[in-house]
């Protein structure tokens, strides 16, 4: 399994990066107030929860 | 990130199996996360979301939303900002940004680029090479984008659309599509920028950089590209002129060039029901789907270079039943082509067709009519998005039942990631240590 960490790596990375790019309609949703905020809200936060969950955090190397 | 964090110690240079399995990987999970607006704001079901995300990022516009008018403006800005991200490859744009984080993207880039010559290199470094794609992307988006709000459309709909023609996706704010403006001036210039999509990115790259516009005319791919194109166009409007489907000249040669460019180059937008149209007219025009978009650009299909190439390849053949003795090279733009691109090609060729088939027989025996199988089969294997029958331009894929749509969302990603790269990763071999 060990072998596919770096994939999962750099998997991990690419979702972070599409993740950011949530922010583009959540601002547009704001600003507009077209009711769709919330889906936006979720879909943004759910990679972090997840990160929170797995109790991974920048200072933790997980490595294990 | 959860992955990131837990992975970021295992740093080594992604070897050619990783990256056949992270572009699978990443094609796959991407569209779960591009689905959750969707899925919550819309209530539409998982199935039905995941369909609408993969069909974004993988440029097809296929859609099985109804009342598109009535969606909230930033799904509609979130669906088209998937759309033009998938289209020049989500993996390229990674692969212009993760060497600066320390993954090398070489085989991502490999795996990833739409073209039967994927070890062609426009810079030594391939991070500059997708940078510099990105840059004429970026910028082929943006002059779509003021043409269309000069012509008439507003901001929010001359972006979206920008983003849409520019990736051949085919997506549109207006559930009548380019109909709504009735335009022939909108629909010009649609035609124009669907064609510079669907050209090689790189020959835009070489021309600009080299400012040399003659770079296109040395592209025998490009030449073939518009050859055919223009044949067909003449073809159908004569076809439609002859059956008397409208009323005037002008307006049959306006309807024939737009709904025949879209779907040939596997953009996808309609400005009339075409299945409408004498049966010959529409099937030409999924046929050229099939092959008429150049390597290197945002259309799908098996791409014109390799049916150019396959279509020499024959030609040679019926030479050497003449000429048994005879040597015939097979030559592109003058020079002659290695025989294991002619055996990849023929290869790529061979599963495409059983693909289709498959993916045909699959659908028909779910129960859809053959019009629609076949059709909803070679829209999705060659992300076009609408097809024929009950998935024509008159309805959508709503029409079909959950197992379909999963086929139909299986068919998408594997044409967009050209087939080999889906199956490479289905082999017991690839697992092997």
């Amino acid at each position: 399994m060990e072998r596919f960490f770096p994939v999962f790596r750099a998997l991990g990375l690419l979702l972070s990066m599409f993740s950011l790019t949530l922010l583009i309609p959540l601002a547009f949703a704001h600003i507009l107030g077209d009711g769709a905020e919330s889906a936006y809200d979720i879909a943004f936060s759910l990679p972090w929860v997840a990160a929170w969950r797995s109790g991974a955090s920048p200072g933790n190397s997980g490595a294990t | 990130m959860a992955l990131w964090c837990v992975t970021r110690k295992f740093r080594r240079d992604l070897n050619v199996r990783d990256g056949f399995l992270l572009v699978v990987l990443a094609w796959s999970v991407l569209p779960l996360f591009a689905a959750i607006p969707i899925y919550t704001q819309l209530g539409i079901g998982f199935t039905h979301a995941y369909f609408e995300a993969v069909s974004s990022l993988t440029a097809t516009g296929a859609t099985t939303l109804a009342q598109i008018d009535n969606l909230p403006p930033s799904i509609n800005l979130w669906r088209h900002l998937t759309i033009w991200m998938g289209g020049m490859g989500l993996i390229v744009l990674a692969v212009a940004i993760l060497p600066m984080l320390g993954i090398g993207g070489r085989q991502m880039f490999k795996a990833e680029i739409p073209s039967p010559m994927k070890d062609t290199k426009l810079t030594p470094r391939i991070a500059q090479t997708a940078k510099g794609l990105w840059l004429v992307y970026v910028g082929i988006t943006s002059l779509c984008a003021l043409a269309y709000h000069q012509a008439g459309m507003s901001i929010f709909d001359a972006l979206c659309h920008a983003f849409s023609t520019i990736s051949l996706g085919g997506f549109s704010t207006h559930d009548a599509n380019f109909a709504y403006w009735n335009s022939p001036k909108i629909e010009g210039i649609a035609i124009f920028f669907m064609l510079i999509a669907g050209m090689n990115f790189s020959t835009h790259y070489i021309a600009l950089t080299g400012r040399d516009l003659r770079t296109y005319l040395r592209d025998p791919e490009i030449l073939w590209f518009l050859g055919v194109l223009l044949a067909s166009v003449l073809l159908i409007t004569f076809y439609l002129w002859g059956f008397q489907v409208y009323d005037t000249s002008t307006n049959t040669l306006r309807h024939a060039a737009f709904n025949l460019i879209s779907i040939a180059t596997t953009a996808g937008f309609t400005n009339a029901d075409y299945s409408q149209w004498p049966f010959f007219a529409p099937l030409w025009m999924l046929f050229l789907c099939s092959f008429v978009s150049c390597s290197g650009s945002t259309g799908g299909g098996i791409k014109m270079m390799r049916a150019v190439l396959l279509y020499k390849q024959v030609y040679r053949e019926l030479l050497r039943a003449m000429h048994p003795n005879a040597v015939h090279p097979v030559k592109l733009g003058g020079h002659s082509v290695p025989q294991n691109m002619l055996f990849a090609v023929l290869a790529f060729s061979f599963i495409y067709m059983v693909s289709l088939v498959a993916i045909t027989l699959t659908l028909s025996f779910s129960g859809l009519d053959i019009v629609t199988a076949f059709s909803a089969a070679v829209a999705s294997l060659n992300n076009t998005g609408p097809g024929l029958g009950q998935v024509g331009p008159g309805g959508n894929y709503a029409a079909l039942n959950d197992p379909q749509i999963w086929i139909c969302t299986f068919a998408m990603l594997l044409g967009r990631l050209e087939i080999f790269t889906l199956l490479v990763v289905l082999t017991p071999a690839f697992w092997k240590k």
